[in-house]
């Protein structure tokens, strides 16, 4: 049967039955976009993906930030190891810290980032929209 | 009569369930794996995963400096290449290309039997990547390994026969005792363990390099004389001497010095964000050798290559940064440059800071230069016709703190890394381009002079 057989017999058949059928198949329909864009991978990412990504992404600057100064201070401080003896161990210390926060907070947001990349943006465009968004927040939170 | 729309119209609600799903389950890309005889046929997903945890294991284990991460990643993209070149068609194996390769018999798959290259390639990168690590890997970067190697290893072994799966995962595994083995004669076996390579005496002249931060000895002086993969890429890619050193003002060696302090001392906010974005960061990275593979990660995931073309790029990658690390280490040893911050401290402005730390090593040639010089290589020889024009986005470094960079080029990318090491002050423009230079020659080395399979997806 082909398929304007097919409408032409619906059009001429029982209207209520078919309207009945009809809804139906519309629901069916509706129910398996919903399910398509919720499970598959094309779906857009969310505001709260946004602003998640966007704090998490805060805290790698903060830290990168940090990881830097403190870097600077050793830096300064290595020109007399003698005299910054003690200084020194305990920005060691601190810089050991620092290194297991930031690998913390930076698996966490490669994992998100992962995720994100491999459902949901799947393209350049898509990519570069979600990284403007979070650009965003950040400069509204002023991320430092 | 109402039977027959209420039958037709519950056939369309089937046909629109199957055409529903036939749209759904090829759009989220969970390949089933079941047994395929071609490398091509496999997802490399498995592959990255290892990839990004070599990276962090790189980070988190102590005495994994450059050179010595450079070597890691390049045994195991050997072994990870060997589990499945004999699954490419057309492909040849490493054991007679490269140096010393062929005293160590590789096993060869028995014929007529049916094998998952996907299952020998997770056990022979799983245990390659504990062998290299071996006294240093620490309890949770093994229980990571481990974890990793089983759930790939559950998720491939689906659908997939039990003497195949036993026979595939045994095979990778011999791969991975062999290459071991061949990696013990390198010259770097274990090097994790004491990187600074001591006694080792630093020769005070002039010209030569002093210590400029706490370690007060240079970072493996002998790593020049490892066996590279390629022996060309040591005894025909190195650089002419330097610019005759001189602390006189106005002659050639003294305008490489003004030029760095010029730099430094005028810096655009730009300049500075490009000298920390490459200089992969203080206690955090994974070495620039790192960096670039999570560039080529990057890249492989974006272009959806196959198992296929995965693993030739990552062991393309892997012998050209082992050997530009190499060559470039031969370099720096053999003349021993100062850096520009001591020089410019001697004989310009003792107030003189750099923008990021200096390694503890000698200037000429500039690491990173090497090793992105050859990685940059590489690339444009994947995924270019040539001219290395490539749109991409570096995604890489967005978990350390910093935007994402774009560029359209892979040499673009390689100078800017490059001149990274200009505005961060701490290498003469001489040895930038020089390193860049010995970088690309290796890459191109091992384009050109290594068999490597064609028409590969």
């Amino acid at each position: 049967m082909s398929t304007k057989e097919y409408c032409g017999r619906y059009l001429s058949g029982n209207h209520f039955e078919n309207r009945i059928v009809l809804k139906n198949q519309l629901y069916l329909l509706t129910v398996l976009s919903i399910c398509y864009f919720l499970l598959s991978c094309g779906s857009d990412t969310t505001e709260k993906e946004i602003t998640n990504f966007a704090r998490i992404q805060c805290q790698t600057i903060r830290l990168k930030n940090a990881r830097f100064a403190l870097a600077d201070s050793i830096r300064i401080l290595e020109n007399d190891t003698v005299t910054h003896k003690t200084t020194l161990l305990t920005l060691k210390t601190k810089a050991d810290e620092l290194k297991k926060e930031s690998l913390i907070v930076a698996d966490s947001l490669k994992q998100q980032m992962d995720l994100l990349f491999q459902n949901k943006l799947t393209s350049e465009e898509k990519k570069q929209n979600f990284l403007k968004a979070v650009d965003e927040y950040q400069q509204k939170w002023s991320c430092e | 009569m109402l039977s027959q729309p209420r039958t037709n119209h519950s056939k369309f609600s089937l046909l629109l369930l199957a055409g529903f799903l036939l749209l759904w389950m090829p759009s989220c890309q969970k390949d089933e794996f079941v047994d395929l005889s071609e490398t091509q046929d496999y997802d490399p997903d498995f592959l990255y995963k290892y990839y990004d945890h070599l990276c962090l294991s790189i980070k988190t284990t102590p005495g994994f400096f450059p050179p010595q991460a450079a070597r890691a990643y390049g045994y195991i993209g050997i072994a990870q290449y060997e589990a499945v070149v004999n699954g490419i068609k057309n492909a040849q194996s490493l054991q007679n290309q490269l140096n010393g390769f062929s005293e160590y018999k590789l096993p060869l798959p028995e014929q007529g039997k049916e094998y998952n290259w996907a299952l020998a390639s997770n056990a022979a990168t799983a245990k390659i990547f504990k062998y290299m690590f071996e006294k240093s890997l620490s309890a949770n970067n093994a229980r990571i390994l481990d974890s990793l190697e089983s759930q790939i290893q559950i998720s491939l072994m689906q659908g997939v026969r039990s003497d195949v799966i036993d026979r595939s995962v045994s095979f990778g595994q011999k791969i991975a005792d062999v290459v071991f083995e061949y990696s013990k004669t390198d010259g770097g076996h274990e090097s994790y363990l004491a990187p600074f390579q001591l006694p080792f005496v630093v020769p005070n002249d002039d010209y030569c390099w002093a210590p400029t931060g706490a370690a007060l000895q240079p970072l493996s002086p002998k790593w020049g004389s490892n066996r590279p993969f390629l022996s060309i890429n040591v005894t025909q890619t190195q650089v002419v001497p330097h610019t005759p050193f001189s602390a006189t003002p106005g002659t050639p060696f003294y305008n490489e010095a003004m030029a760095v302090y010029g730099t430094v001392t005028n810096n655009a906010p730009e300049q500075i964000e490009i000298a920390k974005y490459w200089a992969d960061d203080p206690f955090m990275t994974c070495t620039p050798a790192g960096h670039t593979f999570n560039i080529l990660t990057q890249v492989m995931r974006e272009e959806r290559v196959t198992l296929a073309k995965a693993a030739m790029s990552y062991a393309r990658m892997c012998i050209a940064e082992n050997d530009a690390f190499i060559a470039c280490w031969k370099g720096k040893y053999d003349y021993f440059l100062i850096r520009p911050v001591t020089y410019i401290k001697r004989y310009i402005d003792p107030n003189f800071a750099t923008v990021i730390g200096t390694p503890p090593f000698p200037a000429y040639t500039s690491g990173h230069s090497c090793e992105i010089g050859a990685g940059s290589r590489i690339l444009t020889d994947l995924f270019t016709d040539g001219s290395g024009n490539y749109l991409f986005t570096d995604y890489s470094q967005l978990q350390f703190g910093f935007k994402a960079r774009s560029f359209s080029n892979f040499n673009d990318m390689a100078e800017e890394c490059a001149n990274s090491r200009l505005y961060g002050g701490i290498h003469f423009p001489m040895d930038n381009s020089k390193g860049l230079q010995v970088g690309k020659s290796i890459g191109d080395n091992v384009n050109k002079r290594i068999l490597w399979p064609v028409f590969v997806r």
